[in-house]
């Protein structure tokens, strides 16, 4: 028997308590996401998008509820399969890139699949087709330090890749970046989501993203406001 | 009916010992810290080495007894602790500066046993290179300054050197990674989240 959806959030909630007060970061939040899906979460900051990314990334635990991924619910994981779920099921992107420094970028796409147990050339192999296809062929050895923003994002969009996950997470992925970079990173994200089938769960501040996605919610103060279909 | 665990394909995640020592190698490249803990290190372990190579070549070493003066055990060990006290605080600043770092291992499949084992690898390289920079310098000053004090022809070399050189490489190892332990013990177990919202 196998789930329909690929991400499912039971009646979520995440308080913080600072200072003697209870922050409702998330507030009972109930949303399933299918797979192949590209969903856009919007809303201003402080108003839970990145409580609601840590969550389904199992980098957070729940005050409350249940986070199902794959119909598993998270909770039950431990240290172990909680390294593993992040290894192989979900690809982060974030607004800072969040690549390693001193590594190159092709070494930044295949830093995963070391973690993933591939043979070390296999990994790079897998890198380096991975980078061409994001049109950086020519940049394979450069550091980081070396690459434009827009290329760093396509350093860390390749390395969300490289271990096939079914998610993506996508923490603003625009934000960095300016208006022409922006759109090839969309284009980008957009064009993946429907050649590999991987659902897509992007935080966004971004109009033209929002127009990509397959379905907008819209969060206020841990509360889910309202979902469109676009 | 909610799925079972198994439905999700669960495997472990790996580190191997070769990419934890390329990555700590990439690390070390970025000299200034490296040379910072180095050079603590060589400091330490060259006032040991130099007291013992001393007394070896005067003729002073009797086998395993080590016929220190007292104040050259207080210097051996003063020194020693502030090594160990400059090379945990440099290891502290590079563990706050890759925060950021830690948070996105941690999102990529790293366990807090894989980060705890890259830090203590870079610090025992930097133990081995100080260890062995230390107990080359104390060999030397102890030659120059035997050779000075009891003149060129009484000063002679044993066999007993090696053995010296291999306990200063072995403490610098040691003393290097028991300052590295508390450092690499709080970047293993720094929750991702928090490590990713740190801006340094």
């Amino acid at each position: 028997m196998s789930s329909d959806f690929v991400i499912e959030l039971e009646n979520l909630s995440r308080r913080f308590y600072k200072g003697g007060e209870v922050i409702n970061a998330l507030d009972g939040i109930n949303l399933q996401i299918g797979k192949g899906e590209y969903v856009s979460i919007v809303g201003p900051s402080g108003s839970g998008k990145t409580t609601l990314f840590n969550m389904i990334g199992g980098l957070d635990k729940p005050t409350e509820g249940r986070v199902y991924i794959d119909g598993v619910d998270i909770s039950m994981l431990d240290a172990y399969e909680l390294a593993w779920l992040r290894c192989r099921k979900i690809g982060y992107i974030f607004q800072n890139f969040n690549l390693i420094q001193v590594l190159t970028a092709l070494e930044n796409v295949a830093l995963p699949t070391v973690f993933a147990g591939v043979p070390r050339d296999e990994g790079l192999m897998k890198a380096k087709k991975l980078l061409i296809s994001v049109g950086l062929g020519d940049r394979l050895h450069h550091k980081p330090m070396e690459l434009s923003a827009g290329q760093q994002q396509r350093v860390a969009i390749a390395r969300a890749m490289i271990n096939e996950p079914e998610i993506i997470l996508a923490d603003e992925p625009t934000g960095n970046l300016d208006l022409k970079t922006g759109i090839e990173i969309i284009d980008l994200l957009h064009g993946l989501n429907k050649s590999k089938e991987v659902t897509l769960v992007a935080a966004t501040h971004d109009l033209k993203m929002i127009k990509a996605s397959d379905r907008i919610i819209w969060m206020r103060d841990g509360k889910i406001e309202k979902i469109e279909r676009a | 009916m909610r799925m079972k665990k198994d439905n999700l394909g669960l495997d472990k995640v790996h580190f191997r010992l070769r990419d934890a020592l390329r990555l700590s190698y990439e690390h070390l490249k970025i000299l200034e810290r490296t040379f910072i803990n180095i050079g603590s290190i060589t400091l330490g372990i060259m006032l040991f080495s130099m007291i013992i190579f001393s007394n070896l070549l005067r003729g002073d070493y009797d086998g395993l007894t080590l016929n220190f003066e007292s104040y050259q055990s207080w210097l051996i060990v003063a020194s020693i602790m502030v090594s160990i006290v400059s090379v945990a605080n440099v290891m502290m600043i590079t563990v706050f500066e890759r925060f950021n770092e830690i948070g996105t291992l941690k999102c990529l499949g790293a366990l807090d046993r894989h980060i705890l084992t890259m830090f203590l690898i870079e610090a025992a390289i930097q133990g081995i290179v100080g260890g062995a920079t230390g107990s080359i310098c104390g060999l030397f000053i102890a030659f120059i300054s035997s050779a000075v004090s009891v003149g060129f022809e009484s000063v002679h070399f044993s066999i007993e050197a090696l053995l010296i050189f291999i306990s200063s490489i072995s403490l610098s190892i040691v003393m290097s990674i028991l300052a590295a332990l508390y450092p690499a013990y709080r970047a293993a177990v720094l929750n991702p989240v928090e490590a990713l919202r740190f801006e340094f």
